[in-house]
């Protein structure tokens, strides 16, 4: 049996490969954004109306609300593993004094 | 947060020059404080485990780098997205980016550290090497506006700040800000609660295999 440790172990390491691939796929976009900037600011979108650019302001609330929403969720499922395995350890513990 | 919320979107008034899309910085200024205030309490927590080989400092500065990086990657979000309507690209290699992105490699470099290698005080001790660059990429960071050139907006907040804001602007901001750092305080204990918890579970495990 994989004792706490090395089970989360395996899970923080499939993590920090997952952080990884984003950290690449962020600096590639980086260059690519960095490249873009040097054509004419002609691009730039309207700030003049209301409602310009609310489709950022949206993103940027929604893309916080769930990284939140699913951080909060990461712990309440890890505090819900952990009472599972303190009841798996009473047990064991139960058992090796019997 | 439903107050700041309910400011942001309803009570401040839209910044002339840039839209609608400056009410971005009610939400990324109070994230990028709070992900180099994170970072500097891993250093210190880490600093003072080391001195007084107190556990209670590790899981502290194990907590504080775990929300950070929640912290800090949604500064490089959200910064992208208000970036993109205002400068016209995602991303651009300016100090002050540059240098959060490199606060967002010592966070992942300092879970990293703690995740691939065994448990122990040497390990500890390498985390705590890493913890410390972060210590020194914060005020980097605060101060890339003020020693480069850079087209990041003037600071404001702290004591190097322009008071250019609207005092309505400045009023939500702070109300922002002041509820972003109790959400990250709350995170902050119930992490801390877990990480101990955790530490206890180990140590049930190691009585029983003895």
């Amino acid at each position: 049996m994989k004792n706490f440790t090395s089970i989360w172990r395996h899970r923080i390491k499939k993590y920090s490969a997952m952080a990884g691939a984003v950290s690449i796929a962020f600096l590639w976009f980086g260059i690519v954004g960095d490249l873009s900037a040097d054509v004419p600011t002609g691009g730039l979108e309207d700030v003049s109306s209301p409602d310009a650019n609310l489709k950022y302001l949206f993103g940027v609330y929604s893309v916080s609300g769930v990284a939140f929403f699913l951080y909060l969720f990461f712990l309440t499922k890890k505090i819900r593993e952990l009472k599972a395995e303190i009841q798996h350890l009473k047990t064991l513990k139960k058992l090796s004094e019997d | 947060m439903l107050v700041a919320t309910y400011m942001i979107f309803v009570w401040v008034p839209t910044e002339q020059n840039l839209g609608v899309s400056q009410r971005i910085f009610y939400i990324h200024v109070p994230l990028a404080w709070i992900g180099m205030i994170s970072i500097v309490l891993v250093g210190v927590a880490s600093v003072v485990h080391l001195a007084t080989k107190d556990d209670k400092w590790d899981a502290i500065a194990y907590s504080a780098a775990e929300i950070g990086v929640v912290f800090a990657t949604l500064i490089l979000i959200t910064g992208a997205m208000w970036a993109k309507p205002v400068w016209g690209v995602w991303w651009t290699w300016d100090p002050k980016l540059t240098t959060t992105l490199i606060l967002w490699f010592i966070y992942v470099s300092y879970l990293m550290v703690r995740a691939y290698a065994d448990q122990g005080s040497q390990v500890r001790r390498y985390a705590s090497v890493v913890a410390l660059i972060g210590t020194i990429d914060a005020p980097l960071i605060y101060l890339a506006s003020v020693w480069w050139r850079t087209a990041h907006p003037d600071l404001n907040i702290g004591p190097l700040a322009d008071q250019t804001l609207d005092s309505q602007m400045m009023f939500t901001f702070l109300i922002s800000l002041l509820a972003f750092t109790v959400f990250y305080l709350c995170l902050l204990f119930e992490r801390y609660a877990i990480r101990r918890l955790e530490d206890s579970v180990e140590k049930l495990y190691l009585d029983l295999e003895t």
